[in-house]
């Protein structure tokens, strides 16, 4: 079991308490998404902008297993990080990671930080194999993704498509627990 | 979607029907996994013999687009073709196939059929890029892709577990829908060709 809350201490000074989102941080997520800018928003599976689908993204997921965390600095909701599983199937050794932080936030080791609180989440959920998907050219997720361990696995090309259409490639990056 | 249900023939003459899956199916396809023989449900992304995963796998999701279509000999499914397309995100120009068909139908040209469905939905959904998980061991279903256009482009290693539980990789083939449809189109029109289906498989859904 991991103690929650923690305290993250930025490289600046900052303070971020990292703790499990609930159902009750909904209104502050929908915020934190909202004010990305859309195509950080993109890489996540549902439109996290929509009240009634991140209501249901906050309550139990059936045949998933989900851990989601969260940076909080003052009362905004600035990061978050999860790792989901399904709990069926025979990928179920699998499992992804997303994150995401505000671009106040980056470059302040959070994503470090909250990656490696995460890995210890995956340990737990008997996890083999973690992945990441990134754009291949978004240099600043790759390095990210390489401090934590992640190894390059494939390139899907044109596998992402930007807001204004344009087309890039899909880097899926892997991670043996 | 076109009308249906739409009765459809195979090489041998065969009249089957083809038809989106629906809710009351869920007996019948699971019936239609039960009688795979084992090396057709081998890589398949979950264990299909118990009821309750097919039941998952019939239900619908937020972040998946499913469209499914059964063709039915008599009361009996003897297909299965899914297109599952995010609904949301920056993938959403892309779609993933599965097709499964009975083995004693292989070499009738159903699964083209099934196919040519599906990229007929895919193309009035917005798809740009085809693609489909397979195993190395799969050859016959390789062998299908690849006439399809379909190369390998990602494999992922250690992903999937078989039936009986040993770890393989997962290649992703991947096509544009336009070469995708050129190939068939031709292949259809000279459907007297012979080989196997294309079953990739059913990857677990979520």
């Amino acid at each position: 079991m991991i103690r929650y809350p923690k305290v993250f201490r930025a490289n600046d000074g900052r303070v971020v308490v990292v703790r499990p989102a609930t159902a009750d941080d909904v209104n502050a997520l929908l915020e934190f998404f909202i004010s990305l800018p859309e195509q950080d928003r993109l890489h996540l599976r549902t439109d996290v902008t929509q009240r009634d689908v991140m209501r249901r993204r906050m309550m139990p997921q059936p045949h998933w297993e989900v851990v989601r965390l969260i940076g909080v600095f003052g009362d905004r909701v600035i990061a978050e990080c999860s790792v989901a599983r399904r709990t069926y199937g025979f990928e179920s050794h699998v499992a992804e990671m997303r994150l995401l932080v505000a671009p106040d936030f980056r470059g302040s080791g959070l994503a470090t930080y909250l990656g490696r609180q995460i890995f210890a989440h995956a340990i737990m959920m008997d996890v083999e194999k973690i992945e990441a998907c990134m754009m291949e050219e978004d240099r600043r997720a790759v390095r990210s993704a390489e401090r934590l361990g992640f190894e390059p696995e494939g390139v899907l090309k044109n596998f992402v498509k930007d807001i204004m259409g344009n087309k890039h490639n899909l880097l899926i990056m892997s991670l043996r627990t | 979607m076109g009308p249906y249900p739409k009765t459809v023939h195979l090489k041998n003459g065969t009249a089957v029907i083809l038809r989106p899956l629906e809710k009351g199916d869920l007996a019948a396809l699971h019936q239609f996994y039960l009688n795979l023989p084992e090396e057709d449900r081998l890589y398949l992304r979950s264990d299909v013999r118990a009821l309750e995963i097919v039941k998952m796998q019939m239900e619908d999701s937020d972040a998946e687009e499913r469209t499914r279509f059964v063709t039915t000999l008599g009361d009996r499914i003897v297909g299965q073709a899914a297109l599952l397309r995010p609904q949301y995100g920056w993938a959403q120009h892309t779609g993933e196939l599965r097709c499964v068909v009975a083995r004693e139908l292989q070499d009738q040209g159903l699964a083209k059929i099934l196919l040519h469905e599906l990229f007929q939905e895919a193309t009035r959904q917005g798809v740009e890029i085809l693609f489909g998980k397979v195993a190395a061991a799969q050859t016959a279903a390789i062998r299908i892709m690849e006439g399809l256009g379909f190369k390998r482009e990602a494999v992922r290693r250690s992903h999937q577990r078989t039936l009986h539980g040993d770890l393989h990789d997962v290649w992703i083939m991947t096509c544009s829908i336009s070469d995708a449809w050129d190939r068939l189109e031709d292949m259809m029109q000279a459907m007297d060709g012979h080989g196997q289906e294309f079953y990739p498989g059913g990857r677990a859904e979520g």
